[in-house]
């Protein structure tokens, strides 16, 4: 069963449509304090130490950001839980700590909250935490 | 060999990156008459999902991936020089993927069923702009663009492209296949003819867009 097709409990519609244009223009530094922060969180360091790690990282946090913005604009949650799923999977076989995902929409909240200037990043920031706190729980082994 | 025991043999060989086996068993498989959209849908299909997985639990690498889908696509481009068309149509068809997607090789399997099937194919395959895709699709106006999309992320470029092309173009008719989720295809709905759940049910769809 696809994941839209059960309980969508995260919704976007909070999300206003200037706020999510203006994450995609902040795309690029958004990308940046992402993959900055991975330098600098304790537990992270074999990825910062590790090149062909840090090539996937980079490559994942792109293709989150991208889908994170379409999903939202268009209000597809269950397309964005579907491939958060494939992205845990993907990268727990790399060897990726439990934590990185997690760690990573933090980074993306904190990115939003920090270049969104004129702009409502709270509401964005929410479902970053909820999209956080969901992987945290699947990171723990629970349920989403 | 029954068609488990052909996946199996062709997913092998594809795996060990085998690809003169993989194109004589294609062959062995053609002399026995196996349609190309059982050849299409059971064996090449499922072997490069079940690569693509391997890949994805880093059972296989990068290259091996890449040598896999190569050997499909010298498959995929053996079936195009030899395939006869089974009649003329008289129209065509603009096939490839839908802006800044790099998955093609859906394409390629769409581009020859449609043109055994009687049209006539311009193929671009993928990783094309949104602003040259749209350019190119208004000089040579074709009677059908067909397109895949696989990842969600080219979904703003594919709507863009989708209205520019419905408000230029408006006889051009349009297909899209390779989208699973119900949410993407209610939202893809408004833009084009038909969302096609499989290759072949886009050929005959296809054709009957332009009533042949």
């Amino acid at each position: 069963m696809p994941m839209e097709a059960v309980a969508e409990k995260i919704s976007f519609s909070a999300i206003a449509p200037q706020d999510i244009a203006e994450f995609h223009r902040q795309r690029d530094k958004i990308h940046a304090a992402v993959i900055d922060r991975i330098h600098n969180t304790p537990g992270m360091e074999a990825i910062a130490g590790d090149e062909e790690k840090m090539r996937i990282a980079h490559e994942s946090v792109k293709i989150l950001i991208e889908n994170f913005h379409a999903t939202v604009k268009f209000q597809l949650p269950g397309a964005l839980l579907e491939y958060l799923d494939w992205l845990r999977r993907y990268l727990r076989s790399r060897d990726f700590p439990a934590a990185f995902l997690h760690s990573i929409l933090t980074s993306m909240r904190n990115g939003a909250h920090a270049f969104l200037d004129e702009y409502n990043s709270d509401d964005l920031g929410a479902v970053l935490m909820e999209l956080r706190r969901r992987e945290e729980r699947m990171a723990e082994g629970g349920a989403a | 060999m029954t068609r488990e025991e052909q996946q199996n043999v062709f997913y092998e060989c594809l795996r060990e990156g085998n690809r003169r086996r993989c194109l004589n068993l294609v062959k062995e498989w053609e002399q026995q008459q196996l349609p190309d959209e059982q050849l299409y849908n059971d064996i090449i299909i499922p072997a490069l999902v079940h690569i693509g997985e391997a890949w994805e639990n880093n059972e296989l690498g990068i290259v091996e991936e890449h040598v896999a889908t190569q050997t499909i696509r010298t498959i995929l481009g053996y079936k195009a020089a030899t395939l006869t068309p089974r009649r003329t149509l008289h129209r065509s068809a603009l096939v490839g993927c839908v802006p800044e997607e790099h998955h093609d090789v859906a394409t390629m399997i769409m581009a020859n069923i449609l043109e055994k099937d009687g049209w006539q194919v311009m193929h671009f395959g993928g990783s094309v702009p949104r602003h040259d895709l749209f350019e190119s699709i208004r000089r040579i106006k074709p009677d059908l663009l067909c397109l895949t999309m696989k990842s969600i992320g080219c979904l703003e470029s594919t709507i863009e492209l989708l209205s520019d092309v419905r408000a230029t173009l408006p006889d051009t008719k349009i297909l899209i296949g390779g989208i699973s989720m119900p949410s993407v295809r209610t939202i893809l709905a408004e833009y084009v003819d038909v969302i096609a759940d499989d290759f072949q049910q886009g050929a005959e769809q296809a054709a009957r867009l332009v009533n042949a």
